[in-house]
């Protein structure tokens, strides 16, 4: 299947709490993105750009962390997954597997996270399918950014998807 | 193919010129998108992606604009297909379109979906590339950013190769 038959999501940022539409300062100190489900998509694809970057040294550190409810009542240890740097406007970096990546110190960038479902885990028997991505501030950059979520390599397809946020 | 294959563009924003990485007038009299070579892929996304907006009368008019080369000549917009997206993640359906006015308020994302096949032949020439232009009736700030996303590769590449030359 193709992109047009994914499922997109990007949510209104709320500073300091969650990261979705370009916003100002967007990953100061620590934000998460939503919380979605792949019970539906083999695929969850986090995409986080920016634009200005104060001095072109900030930088935040990336993982991927499942939880067991859209509330992420309970979370657990951070999965592998790949990724992908991307410089302006479009030289793309082959992916890398990895646990945690920082992004680049630059103006203008952006870094793909692919996340697999079979790489969810069992905890106490039960299947944690849900995900976020935690960006931690490694050094201030005050970027302009934002992340968008796009779910890929569904089940089955649909020309209208269900909601993964619930 | 899935997302894994793909090609990713994200193009430095410049106010009133170009719309790529994030600006806070991410419009502001009319912009366009990178050019992008659909040589190597049967469809190209464009994913406007918007925050904040000030004011409500100003209703920017997105169309698909087929162009020979980077920088090159333009001809007529061709069609495309939208979906909306309602944040956080309500998904509408595909819409067949030749332009799309986008919806005056906050927080919202338009991804326009272009087939490789509805570009033109031009005096026996095929103009392989296309841009996403906006025009902005009246100015009405909205912070906002677009990326492109390359799909259906014609063939998988580790590393794949530029479209913007």
């Amino acid at each position: 299947m193709s992109l047009k038959d994914a499922h997109f999501h990007q949510i209104t940022t709320v500073d300091g709490t969650t990261a979705g539409t370009p916003f100002v300062d967007q990953y100061d100190t620590s934000i998460n993105s939503d919380v979605v489900s792949m019970a539906k998509y083999n695929k969850c694809y986090f995409i986080y750009y920016w634009g200005t970057n104060a001095g072109t040294a900030g930088t935040e550190t990336l993982t991927v962390i499942p939880c067991d409810d859209a509330d992420a009542s309970n979370t657990t240890t951070a999965i592998p997954f790949r990724y992908k740097y991307i410089t302006q406007p479009d030289t793309n970096a082959a992916w890398v597997a990895a646990s945690t990546v920082t992004t680049e110190a630059a103006v203008s960038g952006m870094t793909i996270i692919e996340v697999n479902a079979d790489d969810l885990p069992l905890v106490s028997g039960v299947k944690y399918e849900y995900v976020k991505l935690a960006s931690a501030e490694t050094v201030n950059g005050a970027k302009l950014g934002g992340i968008i979520i796009i779910m890929d390599e569904p089940r089955y397809a649909q020309d209208v998807s269900e909601t993964v946020t619930s | 193919m899935s997302l894994k294959d793909a090609h990713f563009v994200l193009l430095a924003g410049v106010t009133g010129t170009t719309i790529g990485t994030p600006l806070a007038d991410s419009m502001q009299g009319g912009v366009i998108s990178d050019t992008v070579s659909l040589v190597k892929y049967h469809t190209a996304y464009f994913c406007l992606l918007l925050g904040a907006r000030t004011g409500s009368t100003a209703a920017p008019v997105c169309t698909i604009v087929p162009i020979s080369s980077v920088g090159g000549t333009t001809t007529t917009a061709i069609p495309f297909e939208y979906k909306l997206i309602a944040t956080p993640d309500t998904n509408a359906a595909w819409v067949q379109a030749s332009t799309y006015t986008v919806v005056t308020g906050n927080s919202q994302a338009v991804i326009f979906r272009v087939a490789a096949e509805n570009l033109p032949l031009v005096s026996g020439v095929k103009y392989e590339y296309c841009y996403l232009n906006l025009t902005e009736p009246a100015n009405d700030p909205q912070v906002g950013a677009c990326l492109i996303i390359m799909d259906d590769a014609r063939y998988a590449e580790d590393t794949t190769d530029i479209v913007t030359s």
